[in-house]
């Protein structure tokens, strides 16, 4: 079966590791804050516009900075979580030893990926920081963002490889649960 | 041709391997295009691919949506929108069930997503109809297939991506869902009542009226404002579905403090919930860019078009064969990953048919008559065994009812579902009506 992971709220952390509040405290309000700032801005720029005839210069820009921060910030908050979407159709026909080994595969795969992603971000990071790339009308750099994102696969990628050599997952499906 | 299909296989083994289905995506379509482009473009690619999906204006209404969903199910409006469907329905024999159905219908009109919508309606219809002593068969049934309106009604998660899939107008594909989705409540109103025809033991002869305090009321009046305001906004052009995210989002933070019935927890979680849904659903997004990069570089979506056009295949047999993809797919994959992979394969397609109904002679109105089938395709999906969504979700929210009870339930949903998408696929009017008068 498949699991689309959702929250639980007051599952307590795992392994021994209190990594979740560390995060949650960090990345985690940062991205909090992008968010609340989204929204704050989109509704200042509309009521500006249509009551106060002021709309907010440079909405559209922000918007899209933001959401970009706010999505690799995010990342390793839902990685740490393991709700990244996965199918584990097959969990229930394989034997427990087995699924240690697949959910580690699992985990080891998702680093190396990150990993690459955090380098594939880097490097294009530097690459606009050469070219000296800002937003049109408010200038903003768009090279901190780059360097942000890397930064957050790399976190993520650690995350994931957590899992690989850690392979037990408590948020599995119960045998109960399956069809 | 070959390539794609060999992409196809390797992605399926990793993901049947619980590599999630993002970096599944991701890893086959950056190999795969290097391997026929080289290796430097393909690097240089990744790094484009990842960075500029982020900075995308038109992606941002996937947080706000979410959070304002997010915000509006922690503040209660729900259970409002029970206990007033259950005053348009209480008379009749199994009210509670048809409430359910309605009212997971209006809560899709402010929530984009169908699991957040059975989730939110679970909590809330679930008590009432044990306590009156409904068949678990249909109390589940009933909200599972309620919940997967989430997706058709707008605002809808789904509809917005396939927008920036294909660049069709997602304010259109908002206004197509509407009538879609009322149909969807009419037939499941009536798989209800047949239900209930059938095996008069699935619900009670009498049943309490679900109590309706002031702020339900005043909830209901909240969403169906916010839903007028939001559709209004977009339909009359006053902002665009971006900018309605935000003011929806912002809206309906006004109304849980005005509910006075969400605590700083609750908002902190829906806050949280939401950044790392938007990081999940972004992570799917990037990984099916460079999928469909692949697969469109190794050429299959135009294969497929000379396959179909050379042969001069019925237009039938063309759609009856992409429903059977969406309804096999549907039963390994979850929603979003399924739309994003099948999506581009076919909507090229659309535009090439040669359709009879002149109304899909307009290449735009032939993708968003597309964008409306494959979301009920999908949202078919949601209910089908092994991989139902929604019945999982029921099953998270009731530890103590099975699987098998819920699917059972939701069976007359099912086939009713069937029936709606033969009708939306036939009459391609009623996704493209209130289109025409925009």
């Amino acid at each position: 079966m498949e699991q689309h992971r959702r929250r639980t709220p007051g599952q307590p952390p795992r392994g021994g590791l209190a990594l979740r509040p560390v995060l949650e405290n960090t990345l985690g309000m940062g991205a909090a804050a992008i968010l609340a700032a989204l929204i704050l801005i989109t509704c200042v720029d509309v009521v500006g516009r249509y009551f106060f005839d002021a709309p907010l210069t440079g909405a559209f820009e922000l918007t899209e900075v933001l959401v970009a921060a706010l999505v690799f910030t995010a990342l390793p908050l839902t990685t740490e979580r393991r709700e990244h979407v996965e199918v584990d159709l097959l969990n229930a026909a394989f034997p427990p030893a087995l699924n240690r080994y697949v959910s580690a595969f699992a985990g080891l795969f998702s680093a190396a990926l990150l990993a690459t992603f955090a380098w594939r971000l880097a490097t294009h990071a530097i690459k606009t920081m050469g070219d000296g790339a800002t937003t049109n009308a408010l200038g903003i750099p768009l090279a901190p963002f780059g360097f942000l994102a890397a930064f957050a696969c790399l976190v993520s990628a650690f995350l994931a490889f957590l899992r690989g050599i850690q392979p037990d997952d408590p948020t599995d499906p119960k045998p109960e649960d399956r069809p | 041709m070959t390539e794609s299909l060999l992409g196809f296989a390797i992605l399926l083994v990793l993901i049947l391997f619980r590599v999630p289905i993002a970096f599944a995506m991701a890893a086959v379509g950056g190999i795969g295009f290097a391997l026929l482009r080289g290796w430097e473009p393909a690097w240089v690619l990744t790094g484009q691919v990842a960075f500029d999906t982020g900075l995308s204006y038109s992606l941002s209404v996937i947080p706000l949506f979410i959070f304002m969903g997010n915000v509006l199910a922690a503040s209660g409006v729900a259970h409002g929108l029970f206990a007033g469907a259950d005053r348009l329905f209480g008379r009749f024999r199994g009210g509670l069930a048809l409430a359910s159905v309605f009212s997971c219908g209006a809560f899709s009109a402010v929530c984009g997503s169908s699991l957040a919508t059975a989730a939110t309606m679970s909590k809330v219809a679930m008590p009432s109809m044990r306590k009156f002593g409904y068949d678990d068969r249909l109390a589940t049934g009933s909200i599972a297939a309620g919940g997967t309106l989430g997706i058709l009604i707008p605002p809808s998660v789904i509809l917005i991506i396939y927008g920036l899939i294909t660049e069709t107008d997602i304010a259109k594909l908002f206004v197509a869902g509407v009538l879609p989705g009322a149909l969807g409540i009419v037939l499941y109103l009536v798989a209800v009542r047949v239900a209930v025809m059938i095996n008069p033991a699935l619900a009670p002869e009498v049943e309490g009226k679900e109590p309706m305090s002031r702020t339900d009321t005043i909830g209901v009046f909240c969403v169906l404002g916010l839903f007028v305001f939001i559709m209004a906004g977009i339909y009359g052009d006053f902002f665009t579905p971006t900018e309605a995210a935000g003011m929806g989002a912002g809206a309906s933070v006004l109304i849980a403090i005005g509910l006075r019935s969400m605590t700083w927890a609750d908002f902190r979680a829906a806050l949280f919930d939401s950044i790392r849904a938007t990081a999940m659903i972004f992570a799917i997004i990037i990984g099916a860019e460079l999928f469909t990069n692949f697969i469109n570089f190794a050429g299959l979506p135009d294969a497929l078009a000379d396959f179909v056009l050379d042969r001069e295949m019925p237009v039938w047999m063309v759609m009856a064969f992409i429903m059977l993809v969406y309804l096999v797919l549907g039963c390994v994959l979850e929603s979003l990953s399924m739309v994003l992979l099948t999506v581009p394969v076919f909507y090229p397609l659309m535009y090439q048919l040669p359709f009879e109904s002149s109304l899909l002679l307009d290449p735009e109105n032939a993708l968003i008559w597309f964008a409306i089938i494959v979301v009920v395709a999908t949202e078919i999906s949601l209910i089908t065994p092994p991989v139902g969504m929604n019945v999982f979700i029921l099953k998270a929210v009731l530890q103590d009812v099975s699987l098998s009870t819920v699917f059972r339930g939701v069976f007359p949903f099912w086939i009713v579902d069937i029936l709606r998408l033969g009708l939306l696929i036939a009459i391609p009017g009623l996704s493209l009506w209130l289109v025409g008068l925009m």
